[in-house]
C-alpha cells in the first residue's frame, strides 16, 4: 500500500513538473536551472535514518540552499518509514579559513517533511467530525539551525568537477514538539525538543 | 566575535538527540513491555486486604501537571498502583510516551498504561504495543480482576470489533481466586465515540454481573461518576491531568469507594 502511495506521489510530481515545463518556454537556459547544484546525504535529522537528494543554490551570493530529499527509516531503527523533505536555509555569516575552507556557523532554516502511507495520510470519510484532530499526521513543519564547514574543492580536489564539499550539523524541532514544550515551559527545557542530524553536501 | 561564532558552531555539533523521524516507533532508550514489568512489580509488593489505587485521566501534553500529580500521588499512603486511563500521548508519537514514562517512573509504585484514541494516531498503536504491551490485558490483585481493554471504537471506524466483546465476556467469566471485577478503558460506553452497536452488549456485561464493581474511563475531561443503564454499577470517569484532578479508589471486601483528589 505504501509503495502505491509513493508511486502515486511520484506520478503527481512528474505531472506537475510536466505542466511547469510546458507552461514555460523550455529554453536551454531554463533547463540548465533545473540541473541541481549539488547532492546531499544526511544521517538522522528527523528526515530518515539516512536520506539523500539534490541541492540548489539560491541567490546570487549562493548563501541560500534548497534541498529535496528522500529518506528511509528501516524497521530495525523504528521504521519502516519513508520521508520526503523540502528544506530551505540561509548562511548569513561566513568565516574564511584562508582559501581552503569557510565556516558558516549559524544558518537558520525551515523544512517540511512528509510521511506517505495510509496511517499518516487518510482519514476515512465521515469517521471524524471537522477539527476532531487538528494536526496533520503526515506533514511536519520544522525549523532548523545548522552549521557547515565548506571545503574548497577547487583547491583541495583539483581536476574534479567538485566545487566544494560541505560537512554540516543541523538542529531542528517541529511544530508538535514546539506546542508540547510551549505549554510546559516551566518543566521542560527547550533542548528537550531539539533533534540533530549530520550530513555531507557536494557542490558541483 | 569570531571565537564566539566558532564556539557556537561547535555547540551545534554537540547538542540534541539524533532522530530519524518524529514518527519512528522507538529509539535506543525506549523502554518495552512496561505493563508486564510493572504488573510483576505489583505482584512482588506485599498486599493487605485493601486495594488502593489511583485512576488518572488523559496525560496528553500536560507534562508540568503530570509532575505535580506524581508528587501528590507519592504523598498518599498505601497506594498499590496507578492507572493512566489512555491518551498517554496527544499525537501518537514515541517521544510523548517516553516523556510521560520518564515522569511516571518517579511514582513510588508501579503504573499501568491504557490505550487511548490519541495513542492510536499515526504509528501510535505500534508504539504503545512495543512500549506498554497488548491493548487488551488483565491482572488480578487481591482477588480483584482488572480487565483493561481498547474501547476506542471510532479509531477503527466502528467496524464492530472494538471493544472486543467476546474477549471481555471470556475474561469476566467466573475464575478461581477472583471475587470481583473492574473494567478499565479510555472511552466510556455512553458517548458517541463508542461503537453504538456494542453499547448494549457492553452494558449487559457490566451491569448484569454483580461481581463487577465498576467500569472506569477518561476521555471526556471531567471527574464524574455516572450510573447509566438503570443500574447501580458506577461508571467512573477520571479527569484529564491538565485539570489537576484524579480519583483515589479503594476496594475493601468487595466494596468500592472513590474520592476526587485535587493537586
Amino acid at each position: 500500500m505504501e509503495s502505491l502511495h509513493i508511486r502515486l506521489l511520484t506520478s503527481k510530481l512528474t505531472l506537475l513538473l510536466f505542466f511547469i515545463l510546458s507552461s514555460l518556454r523550455a529554453d536551454a537556459q531554463f533547463l540548465r536551472k533545473l540541473i541541481p547544484d549539488g547532492a546531499v546525504s544526511q544521517y538522522g535529522g528527523s528526515i530518515g535514518f539516512v536520506s539523500g537528494g539534490i541541492s540548489y543554490d539560491l541567490f546570487r551570493n549562493k548563501r541560500g540552499s534548497l534541498d529535496f530529499t528522500y529518506g528511509h527509516v528501516p524497521e530495525s531503527k523504528g521504521g519502516p518509514l519513508d520521508v520526503f523533505a523540502a528544506k530551505f536555509f540561509y548562511r548569513p555569516i561566513r568565516i574564511g579559513i584562508k582559501d581552503i575552507a569557510g565556516i558558516y556557523p549559524l544558518n537558520p532554516g525551515t523544512f517540511v517533511s512528509f510521511h506517505p502511507g495510509d496511517k499518516f495520510e487518510n482519514w476515512n470519510e465521515g469517521q471524524y467530525s471537522k477539527g476532531y484532530y487538528w494536526w496533520s499526521r503526515s506533514t511536519r513543519i520544522h525549523v532548523s539551525l545548522s552549521s557547515e564547514l565548506k571545503l574548497n574543492g577547487k583547491k583541495l580536489l583539483p581536476k574534479t568537477r567538485i566545487d566544494a564539499i560541505g560537512i554540516y550539523s543541523e538542529l531542528n524541532t517541529n511544530e508538535l514538539y514546539a506546542v508540547s514544550w510551549f505549554k510546559n515551559k516551566d518543566s521542560m527545557s527547550f533542548l528537550d525538543i531539539v533533534r540533530v542530524g549530520y550530513g555531507v553536501r557536494v557542490y558541483f | 566575535m569570531k571565537t564566539y561564532l566558532y564556539l557556537l558552531a561547535l555547540l551545534l555539533w554537540g547538542c540534541g538527540q539524533v532522530e530519524y523521524s518524529p514518527n519512528q516507533k522507538f529509539d535506543s532508550n525506549t523502554p518495552s513491555d512496561l505493563n508486564k514489568k510493572n504488573i510483576s512489580k505489583l505482584y512482588s509488593q506485599t498486599n493487605d486486604d485493601t486495594v488502593r489505587f489511583v485512576l488518572t485521566g488523559d496525560t496528553q501534553r500536560a507534562y508540568s501537571a503530570c509532575k505535580s500529580m506524581v508528587t501528590k500521588i507519592n504523598s498518599i499512603e498505601g497506594v498499590d498502583f496507578v492507572v493512566i486511563n489512555g491518551d498517554i500521548s496527544d499525537f501518537g508519537l514515541y517521544q510523548e510516551m517516553e516523556w510521560i514514562n520518564d515522569i511516571y517512573s518517579d511514582i513510588k509504585v508501579p503504573y499501568i498504561g491504557i490505550l487511548g484514541n490519541h495513542d492510536i494516531s499515526a504509528n501510535g498503536k505500534d508504539i504503545y504495543r512495543r512500549m506498554y504491551g497488548e491493548e487488551n490485558f488483565c491482572f488480578v490483585y487481591d482477588s480483584v480482576k482488572f480487565v483493561c481493554y481498547d474501547s476506542n471504537s471510532r479509531e477503527y471506524n466502528f467496524d464492530g470489533s472494538i471493544p472486543n466483546i467476546n474477549w471481555l465476556s471470556t475474561e469476566m467469566k467466573p475464575q478461581e481466586g477472583v471475587k470481583n471485577y473492574v473494567a478499565i478503558s479510555h472511552i466510556p460506553s455512553f458517548i458517541n465515540d463508542f461503537d453504538p452497536k456494542l453499547e448494549k452488549p457492553y452494558a449487559d456485561l457490566i451491569t448484569g454481573n454483580k461481581k463487577v464493581l465498576a467500569s472506569m474511563h477518561a476521555h471526556i475531561n471531567q471527574s464524574h461518576v455516572y450510573y447509566p443503564y438503570n443500574s447501580t454499577t458506577p461508571f467512573i470517569v477520571a479527569n484529564t491531568a491538565a485539570k489537576k484532578e484524579f480519583y483515589l479508589i479503594e476496594i475493601v471486601n468487595g466494596k468500592l469507594t472513590h474520592k476526587v483528589i485535587n493537586f
